[in-house]
């Protein structure tokens, strides 16, 4: 038994989950921009993945995170 | 379309056949020793000094070790390719362009024009930073799911090494930074330390002060994240190729993950370039500053 396990277990679920939230929200938004104005689709899927990856790398960072402690013993 | 999905098929169960007949049957469900996964950064190959095993204790410093470890020799081999395309480029440069020229020429006007987009014209002479991480970035991340790489002793896809995206985090650091000095002089400073608030009143002068701190913490988190976000990506990628190559057992399964680590390798790389560009064009603008608010929110949330 080994606590740092739980963090580990922890710190990735947490962080997919914000992560997760913020890249539907991004997302539904960028379906919906792109409905509105389907000129512009070409610009808002780039702005759109652009931002979809600082959400991601939040979720990035805590894997890391994960990782790093799953190697840990307490 | 149907032949070659038939002649995976057949590949991958010759290939699960043969490793039965012969007694090689990976063990599934995989255990923890069965899932190769990647180490966190390069090991050495050539020892130049510094103890043996700097990672067992003592003082964590440069010359604790100096080595050429495996990504950086993957790296010189990615510096070797582009300088080789560069120079085969630069050299047969004729009034009506070939393939190959025609390529280079497309992809260098669309970087030209991405960096337009982004932040007028003033920021194309620093194409050579932008393409140069860009592309870079974009083969090292390429080159960590081809087969080998990563797998023998001496070749490491050198974004997977956080070192190797330290530096280039630091080189995109000293160059804007570079960059927002020369624009407005001494005046580039007054982001972090501005006393100019005080004169609308005390309260306004300390949250001005407070504001221009925690700018100067953004700029390590800009260094930190820049670094974490490729090599998280890339690391992760091989460590998911890894474990899923454990757990799915027929061999090519893994194909569709391996297209996702191409889309992965491209944005990252993009993304890579991309913010050490707006934070140039965030220090050209540095001073005043108000009616970029826009730009500035964009920054924050990076």
């Amino acid at each position: 038994m080994n606590l740092a396990w739980l963090g580990a277990g922890l710190a990735i679920g947490l962080g997919a989950l914000g992560a997760g939230l913020g890249i539907g929200i991004a997302g539904s938004k960028v379906a919906e921009a792109t409905g509105r104005n389907p000129d512009a689709a070409n610009a808002i899927r780039t702005n759109g993945i652009i931002i979809v990856v600082f959400a991601e790398s939040l979720g990035i960072f805590s894997f890391v995170i994960a990782f790093l402690l799953q190697g840990k013993a307490l | 379309m149907r032949q070659v999905l038939l002649l995976v098929l057949l590949l991958n169960g010759l290939a699960v056949l043969g490793a039965a007949l012969t007694g090689n049957l990976p063990n599934w469900p995989p255990g923890q020793a069965d899932i190769h996964v990647a180490e966190q950064a390069g090991s050495p190959i050539i020892q130049l000094g510094g103890d043996e095993h700097p990672s067992e204790g003592g003082v964590v410093s440069i010359w604790n070790d100096i080595s050429i470890s495996n990504s950086i020799l993957t790296s010189w081999l990615v510096m070797a390719v582009l300088f080789v395309i560069g120079l085969a480029a630069a050299r047969a440069v004729t009034e009506v362009p070939g393939r190959f020229q025609n390529l280079i020429e497309s992809v260098v006007q669309g970087l030209v024009d991405f960096m337009r987009d982004a932040g007028g014209v003033r920021v194309v002479r620093y194409l050579p930073l932008f393409g140069t991480l860009f592309l870079f970035g974009l083969l090292s991340n390429w080159l960590s799911i081809v087969p080998l790489v990563g797998q023998v002793e001496v070749l490491r896809a050198p974004t997977s090494d956080y070192h190797t995206n330290l530096a280039l985090a630091l080189t995109g650091f000293v160059w804007y930074q570079a960059a927002g000095v020369r624009q407005n002089g001494v005046g580039y400073f007054s982001r972090w330390i501005n006393f100019t608030g005080f004169k609308e009143g005390i309260l306004v002068g300390v949250v001005m002060i407070i504001v221009g701190a925690i700018e100067l913490f953004s700029e390590i988190f800009r260094i930190l994240t820049l670094t974490l976000r490729l090599w998280g990506n890339i690391w992760g990628g091989e460590i998911v190729l890894a474990v899923l190559a454990a757990l799915l057992f027929v061999p090519s399964f893994v194909l569709p993950f391996i297209g996702l680590e191409l889309f992965i390798g491209f944005i990252q790389a993009f993304v890579f370039a991309f913010l050490v560009l707006l934070y140039i064009v965030l220090a050209l603008e540095s001073h005043g500053g108000e009616e970029h608010e826009g730009a500035h929110e964009a920054a924050h949330a990076a």
